[in-house]
């Protein structure tokens, strides 16, 4: 009952978490469900339950990416976030989900990561010990990831009025 | 004077700084424009990263706990395993017995014949519904052109309510840095907030707002009146708004 008592509390945002950083419902289902499992074989204290359960799901996660960006290299070709948008999504949506991926993606991993752990409301020291940079450094570094999305935001979205209008 | 970094005011948005050093900040806030205008700016791009992530959310599976699944179908095993054992037990002491018709079938089934091949049984997973593309609640609302609204928010737990006034020209309500679950409703004239717990609600108004009033759990906490601010409710000015906890 208490594991499926936690299960119901952090199944849905660590989804929403791993699905936020990876653009792949599937994916994000498979490492959390995983983590899950492996949370079966631990013990664990109720307070570390969470940023464990996060720590783990998000390294399944990079593994997995490890593997595909072989997976990638080997065929000569690599997709852009634009691909992991469902064909049959009204275009005004999709274009907006695609325009916020690809701002996404141009943010580096670890600083991906880190505000996507943020939005979900971990504290500094335990973002830190998840991507492993010093703890005073993580608002410097958030601060910057921010700004560096919004960047690219805005210069996504001007380049699709640019399109647009040209085509 | 020393300038606050970008990453502590980021750490200040936060609630990352131990108290101590968010109350030296805060003061330096009060006095410095330019720390002031920078920690609006990160504000609002914290924000806006904020309601862009929405925009990717999709309904979680309706997944059930994987330890559930796998003791009820340990437990299954279980029984079938009991079950074979005994079957077998049976069978063999009937086979000792010359003539019996158990002993008979085994002679007939260990003649040599082609055996079908079975294929594996299906590997249980988690029923999975289809995702939909529905963005989850947002994290951030606002009312473009309206000058007189309501901002009503109920049930927010251990959070700060921060109102900024701004250039903007409508009114709007974000969820920052940490705060989590808010329930956004939107009228013509009203933005509800419902519930949520820790970080910080951001309300945003514009300078110039005919009326706007701020009513946290039915008490009027500000009130805005032809650009005229009144706090209804003592708040604390922190160099980027008014903040109540």
């Amino acid at each position: 009952m208490e594991f499926e008592r936690l299960f119901q509390r952090l199944y849905p945002p660590l989804f929403r978490y791993l699905q936020r950083l990876t653009g792949d419902p599937d994916a994000a289902d498979d490492a959390a469900q995983e983590a899950f499992v492996r949370l079966t074989k631990q013990s664990l204290p109720e307070g570390e339950v969470r940023p464990w359960l996060f720590t783990v799901a998000t390294n399944l996660i990079r593994d997995r990416a490890r593997k595909s960006e072989r997976h990638r290299r080997l065929r000569g070709h690599v997709p852009t976030g634009r691909g992991s948008v469902a064909p049959d999504v009204a275009l005004e949506r999709s274009e907006q989900i695609a325009l916020v991926r690809a701002a996404l993606d141009r943010v580096p991993e670890r600083d991906r990561t880190m505000l996507l752990m943020r939005e979900e409301g971990f504290k500094y020291d335990e973002i830190a010990r998840v991507v492993d940079v010093a703890p005073g450094s993580v608002g410097t570094l958030l601060a910057r990831a921010a700004k560096r999305f919004e960047k690219s935001y805005i210069a996504l979205r001007a380049e699709e009025k640019i399109n647009d209008t040209s085509g | 004077m020393t300038h606050l970094d970008e990453g502590t005011l980021q750490a200040f948005l936060d609630d990352g700084l131990p108290v101590r050093e968010r109350a030296g900040d805060a003061e330096h806030l009060l006095v410095c424009g330019e720390c002031r205008a920078e920690l609006d700016a990160l504000t609002r791009t914290n924000a806006r990263l904020a309601a862009a992530l929405t925009r990717l959310d999709v309904p979680a599976p309706a997944a059930a706990p994987p330890v559930a699944r796998r003791r009820w179908g340990f437990g299954g095993l279980s029984l079938v395993r009991a079950a074979v054992l005994v079957l077998v037990i049976a069978a063999a002491a009937s086979a000792t017995v010359p003539g019996s018709p158990v002993r008979e079938w085994l002679v007939e089934a260990v003649r040599p014949a082609p055996t079908p091949v079975e294929a594996p049984g299906p590997v249980p997973r988690v029923v999975r519904p289809p995702a939909a593309d529905v963005p989850a609640a947002p994290v951030g609302v606002g009312l473009s052109e309206a000058r007189e609204v309501e901002v009503l928010v109920t049930g927010l737990e251990d959070a700060r309510i921060r109102l900024l006034r701004s250039d903007a020209t409508g009114v709007s309500v974000s969820a920052v840095g940490t705060l989590r679950d808010p329930v956004f409703r939107i009228g013509s004239d009203r933005i509800e907030v419902v519930g949520g717990a820790g970080g910080e609600l951001v309300v945003e108004v514009p300078r110039g707002a005919r009326l706007v009033r701020l009513v946290v759990d039915g008490r009027r906490y500000a009130e805005i009146v032809d650009g005229a601010l009144s706090l209804l409710e003592p708040g604390e000015e922190d160099g980027a708004g008014v903040v109540w906890r």
